[in-house]
């Protein structure tokens, strides 16, 4: 039996299609990461549920979940389901920004940060490595 | 006061740490030390402000030695030497770009591949075109990346020759990928509004991990544009501008260019004991260097009035004069340090927001004011403690260097003639103990804050702490949500993931954190400027200030050279500097102090070790307190 190889793409799963998904697409297109983009049966998830289930479906461990209200967040099969890379708000230009930090994260290159720090759940300042 | 047998404290303020030595001293003579601490100092050094830090140190100490306040005879508070220090910056080139007449911002995901020549034309004068022009789109920010690539192939269709695309957004990949012919596009122009149209232009990308050719050489764009010899000389400093980019764009303006431009920094008036000079600052540090060496020993430094460097040194000297209380007129800068260094600053007339680096200078001054202020702060400390439940006395003991020298040959394994190096702060300072058991003493200007000052700037990240941070840390590269490869290659696991601010980062290992540092500049770059910015001012001032003390000038002179202060607890300076002086046949290493302080303490040691030498020598005689220096 020939083994079917899966291409490495970034997994995109949409709740349903919307601009959003489009500005993502746009920002793994143009950092020149392949993905593959599935609209799932809006069953309400949210865009971190969708965003981790596809993270496991991407050979290359991340994956983008779009909900049905644009939501975006970006996953990694490694990281704990409740912890996403980033998640947005609709604020405009979010789409396309994590599109890039989900590519990015294939790639290993710093992510774009957020344009204003109210727009993405997103700490900044250093980072402690031991519990607070 | 005569000898005193029983419990002393001697305590070092410094710029930024207060240090502390408890002791016991038996009617022998012997001296047994009990405790010490480190605390920060607080105000600025010589006034009453350190109080606080005096008192809590000292407490802290006889906490550590576990003796109570009242059974302490005396404190001896270092005779701080009176020096303040300031830094000051200043570009000396600058880079202009006029008529937009290129662009070399490199952005990192240009497309297509190759040379394209054309008439700038906007995107919407695209259908005017005819069948057959060369044509080099312009489009601006905000517009659809399917939009402009439909209207670039319907141009196609119709036989226009679009040669090339600039696009204001970052959609070059996103547009190419839509064509039916590739054809080289630059993107993320900021200012693409002020590409001029109707002009020839030609936009060139090479493929991945290589650089452009043709328009980075004058003879490509003599080809390209039809240049003369005449034209290409102007033309050539547009090609070397744009060596080393993977995308560059020329567009042929009637008068465009770049220029590295001097800029005219002024002069500095250098007043030595016997005589002056002046020296352009513009000339670098070498120049400066020498010109102070030959007005050796230097009593003040004063700016071109007018100028840049004159407002530098003037504002300078009135940052001095405010700290130390003192009027203008009694601020004598007594030493200058000139470091060359490079600054990436936005070039004038960039459409895209290039940075190139600037050469500019960086002056370390010293100011040698007229008494230190510490007699007031002993005041207040004794009313302090006499408050606090204590009896002792507080007395302003030695020189600050020779105690320092005192506390350094604690150090096992040291001898005279022996050279302390203080590391600190603000400033970088000698003194040599010879065999006689004379002490010389010497204050460079140029320490730890112009490291710090030059990391940041070096770096364009303009932020001291996380410069700071850099200085005092190893650097790590963050390759994964869950592990770090250090500057030394060793790898580091977290069993937690990182958060997203440090992924693919450059971050400095501060303790239990990582700091992620504001840079496009890869970990070997900050490396090297961190090194870079340590040499050119602490072995320097190694040299320099063991060249002003050793016998003749002559540093195969001198044996051995402690280290001590908080840049001696850096993790690279100590070797920077000992490597430096090893072909003169000196044993450096970093202090420690009474065999078990490290390279702290010195003078907080040097002070209780002076008491007692000085007090053996004539016990029945009252040691005087020592007047203040001028």
């Amino acid at each position: 039996m020939r083994e079917r190889t899966v291409p490495p793409t970034v997994v995109v799963l949409c709740a349903a299609p919307t601009a959003s998904a489009r500005e993502v697409l746009a920002g793994i297109e143009e950092e020149g990461v392949p993905h593959s983009v599935h609209t799932v049966d809006g069953d309400g998830q949210d865009a971190v549920t969708l965003a981790h289930r596809a993270a496991r479906l991407s050979p290359l461990d991340v994956g983008v979940g779009v909900d049905e209200h644009g939501r975006v967040c970006v996953h990694h099969t490694k990281l704990p389901a409740a912890s996403p890379v980033e998640l947005s708000t609709r604020a405009p230009g979010e789409a396309r920004r994590l599109g890039h930090n989900a590519a990015r994260v294939v790639v290993g290159i710093p992510l774009k940060p957020p344009p204003d720090p109210r727009t993405s759940v997103h700490n900044t300042g250093p980072y402690n490595t031991k519990g607070e | 006061m005569g000898h005193i047998v029983g419990v002393v404290v001697g305590v070092d303020i410094g710029n930024s740490t207060t240090e502390a030595s408890a002791a016991r001293i038996s009617a022998d003579g012997t001296v047994t030390y009990l405790g010490s601490a480190l605390n920060a100092t607080t105000g600025v050094k010589g006034t009453v402000d350190n109080e606080d830090g005096v008192v809590a140190a000292v407490r802290e100490a006889l906490r550590d030695g576990g003796i109570p306040l009242d059974e302490v005879d005396a404190v001896f508070v270092n005779e701080a030497t009176p020096v303040i220090s300031g830094l000051a910056m200043e570009t000396i080139t600058e880079t202009i770009i006029t008529e937009s007449t290129m662009i070399g911002h490199d952005p990192r995901t240009p497309s297509g591949c190759g040379l394209g020549v054309g008439v700038t034309a906007g995107i919407d004068d695209l259908p005017d075109a005819a069948p057959g022009d060369a044509v080099v789109v312009v489009v601006p920010a905000g517009r659809d990346f399917e939009d402009v690539a439909n209207s670039i192939r319907a141009a196609q269709v119709r036989g226009v020759d679009v040669q090339a695309a600039i696009l204001g957004t970052d959609d070059a990949v996103l547009v190419v990928n839509r064509l039916d012919r590739p054809i080289p596009v630059v993107d993320e122009v900021a200012r693409v509004d002020a590409v001029p149209l109707g002009m020839a232009a030609a936009v060139e990308v090479a493929p991945p991990g290589r650089t452009v050719t043709t328009l980075s050489n004058a003879y490509g764009l003599a080809t390209v544009f039809a240049l003369d010899a005449d034209e290409t000389r102007i033309v050539s400093p547009v090609a070397r501008a744009l060596t080393g980019n993977r995308s560059a764009v020329v567009v042929r303006t009637p008068h465009g260019d770049v220029t590295d431009r001097a800029i005219p920094a002024g002069t500095l008036a250098l007043h030595g004991g016997s005589r002056r000079t002046t020296v352009d600052v513009g000339a670098g540090a070498v120049a400066i260097m020498e010109a102070i060496a030959r007005v050796a020993p230097l009593a003040d430094v004063s700016g071109e009035p007018g100028t840049n460097v004159g407002g530098m040194i003037a504002k300078v000297r009135e940052g001095m004069a405010e700290l130390s209380g003192h009027a203008l007129g009694d601020v004598h800068i007594r030493d200058l340090l000139a470091v060359d260094t490079t600054v990436p600053r936005e070039v004038r007339g960039g459409l895209a927001g290039e940075v190139t680096g600037e050469n500019a200078v960086a002056l370390a001054a010293m100011v040698r004011t007229r008494d230190s202020g510490m007699r007031r702060v002993a005041d207040a400390v004794a009313v302090a403690l006499a408050d606090a439940g204590g009896r002792a006395r507080v007395v302003v003991g030695g020189v600050e260097a020779e105690m320092a020298v005192r506390g350094a040959l604690t150090t096992p394994g040291t001898d005279t003639p022996l050279v302390v190096l203080d590391l600190g702060g603000g400033s970088t300072d000698a003194a040599l103990l010879e065999s006689s058991g004379a002490i010389h003493s010497v204050h460079m200007a140029g320490a730890g804050d112009l490291v710090t000052k030059l990391i940041s700037a070096e770096l364009g990240i303009d932020n001291l702490e996380v410069a700071e941070e850099i200085k005092r840390n190893p650097l790590a590269k963050v390759e994964s949500f869950f592990h770090i490869r250090l500057e030394n290659g060793t790898v580091q696991f977290f069993p937690e993931p990182l958060p997203p601010e440090v992924f693919g980062r450059v971050v400095t290992l501060s303790g239990d954190r990582l700091v992620p540092i504001p840079t496009r500049h890869g970990l070997d770059r900050v490396r090297v400027v961190r090194r870079s910015a340590k040499r050119r001012v602490f072995v320097v001032n190694a040299l320099r200030s063991l060249a002003a003390i050793s016998p003749h000038g002559n540093l195969r002179q001198i044996d051995f050279v402690v280290l001590i202060g908080g840049c001696a607890l850096d993790f690279e300076i100590p070797d920077l500097i000992t490597d430096a002086l090893a072909p003169y046949g000196i044993v450096c290493g970093t202090g420690n102090i009474r065999g078990t302080e490290g390279p702290r303490n010195a003078v907080a040691t040097g002070l209780v070790a002076a008491h007692v030498e000085l007090s053996a020598l004539a016990p029945d005689v009252p040691a005087p307190d020592v007047p203040a220096h001028a």
